[in-house]
């Protein structure tokens, strides 16, 4: 039994190899999981702005309203000030798609398609694409530049602090996809692997097996409920990050 | 397992124009909706706030106001009182020097009265005196004429006799 | 919800700060490590690019301390409490 193999098989994406015209298709496990995914949040939510009229519509509308305050009040409005507000939809939209691909991997034949690097970073390029955006859109191009140089810094350093200061801001948003990916990718492997304890110590006895089942079954549900609490947090943070990005992007000093 | 870092463009892609179409669907199906109600009720809201702020402002200026003059009516009062108080006082004095000065009156005509009277008695007890010494004296003198007079008379007519 | 005297997001940020560390220098190998395969420098390039990573890293979390000390506010009355600031 090789165990790389098998962490591999599971957590790596797969290719269902369809191709047109000789052009293979990215049609992986990992992006028709963010498509369903796409779908439910799409159907769901667009029946939900809808659904006045029932008792039951009349409370998930209270509860994505509440939802909407809660990403706007605390996260948005104090991060980017009154100028996110068009960015709303957007961190609205995030918060949700990344918090529901974390928990797809909770249900069976769905993967976590956000322990997939492509994927992370593919969302990271997105909240680049607003930073820069919002920048732009508020400064100009010769303003958003000039936002990179922090006032007072000596003309002589500005060649230096220049590169320095967009490299950084590179990293940031390398740093968004690199903790959602790891965050999502070690909790997975870490439920994997203590499944796997169970038939490697098996493999040394039985009866080693059977007494490694009780131990391993309490840590993998105790890790399950910590990868529920991660995929709100690392959501969470992903939202926060972008907003700190961008009102730092807005509000240069 | 390298495979776990090698970035598969063709996904990344495609989660790219999936999340963008989701955000461009959702906004226009789901949160332009939700927004919009949301932030008309909590404009709704801050109205009706405001206008229930605007309303107890109001409400205390009123009061205020009130509290004003009943704190200017309540003053008055007292200087109305005290002005009474002053009156009653000047009135009390004036009734007792009134008093004082009738009892004076009374008691100096008292006096006079007395004083007549007395003076009536006394003249009365004189002439009573007077009288009862008159009618002694002339008790007295009749005595005397009775018994000297006419021995004088007697006596004279004697003397006359023997002088003839 | 934030533990001691730090908010939620103060925590979001902080420890964010390692992670932008790591990946600064991860990247600053990872191109020089590039740059030496395609030019056929080994090791110069790799060490130079560590290097230059772990500048990056400590200038990142440097600018992102001088940040924090003068906007939040906890971080100034520990100061205060330690005789610094």
């Amino acid at each position: 039994m090789d165990v790389a193999e098998i962490i591999a098989h599971h957590i790596l994406d797969h290719n269902w190899g369809l191709s047109l015209g000789g052009f293979s298709l990215p049609i992986t496990t990992h992006s028709v999981t963010l498509l369903a995914v796409s779908l439910f949040l799409l159907s769901t939510l667009a029946w939900i702005s809808h659904a006045r009229t029932s008792r039951a519509g009349r409370l998930l509308t209270t509860l994505a309203e509440e939802y909407i305050t809660f990403i706007r009040d605390s996260l948005v409005l104090p991060n980017m000030g009154t100028e996110g507000r068009g960015f709303l939809p957007y961190f609205c939209t995030l918060f949700l798609f990344i918090l529901f691909t974390n928990l797809a991997g909770m249900i069976p034949e769905m993967k976590t398609a956000t322990s997939n690097i492509s994927v992370t970073a593919a969302l990271a390029l997105c909240s680049g694409g607003v930073i820069l955006y919002s920048g732009l859109r508020y400064h100009g191009v010769i303003g958003f530049l000039k936002g990179f140089v922090p006032s007072g810094t000596p003309v002589w350093l500005v060649p230096l602090i220049f590169p320095l200061e967009v490299i950084s801001t590179v990293i940031k948003v390398c740093v968004l996809a690199i903790r959602l990916f790891a965050n999502m990718l070690s909790g997975h492997m870490v439920l994997l692997c203590l499944l796997l304890i169970i038939f490697i110590v098996g493999k040394m006895h039985i009866a080693a097996g059977v007494g490694a089942l009780v131990p391993a079954m309490g840590l993998e549900i105790f890790m399950t409920c910590l990868e529920l609490l991660v995929a709100f947090l690392q959501a969470y943070v992903f939202t926060l990050l972008t907003a700190i990005f961008a009102g730092s992007v807005i509000h240069t000093h | 397992m390298e495979d776990l870092l090698k970035p598969d463009y063709g996904v990344m892609i495609l989660t790219i124009c999936n999340f963008l179409l989701l955000v461009y669907l959702l906004k226009r199906f789901a949160w332009d909706g939700l927004i919009g109600a949301l932030e008309k009720r909590e404009q709704q809201i801050a109205d009706d706030k405001r206008q229930a702020q605007q309303a107890r402002e109001d409400a205390e200026e009123l009061k205020k106001q009130l509290d004003d003059r009943l704190a200017g009516l309540s003053q008055e009062a007292a200087k109305k009182m005290a002005e009474a108080v002053q009156l009653g006082v000047s009135q009390r004095d004036q009734l007792l020097a009134d008093a004082k000065e009738q009892a004076d009156r009374f008691l100096a005509q008292a006096k006079a009265q007395i004083e007549a009277e007395k003076n009536q008695a006394l003249a009365d007890v004189r002439n009573e005196v007077v009288q009862t010494a008159m009618l002694a004296a002339e008790k007295i003198i009749r005595q005397q004429i009775d018994d000297n007079t006419a021995q004088q008379a007697v006596q004279r007519v004697l003397t006359e006799i023997k002088k003839k | 919800m934030g533990v001691g005297p730090f908010s939620k997001q103060d925590h979001v940020e902080i420890t964010t700060l390692g992670t932008e560390f790591a990946v600064a220098e991860i990247l600053g190998t990872g191109i020089g490590f590039w740059l030496d395969n395609k030019w056929g420098t080994t090791p110069w390039l790799l060490i130079a690019g560590a290097v230059a990573g772990f500048g990056m890293g400590l200038y990142i979390v440097l600018k992102a301390a001088k940040t924090m000390q003068a906007t939040k506010k906890p971080l100034q009355k520990a100061d205060e409490k330690n005789g610094r600031g």
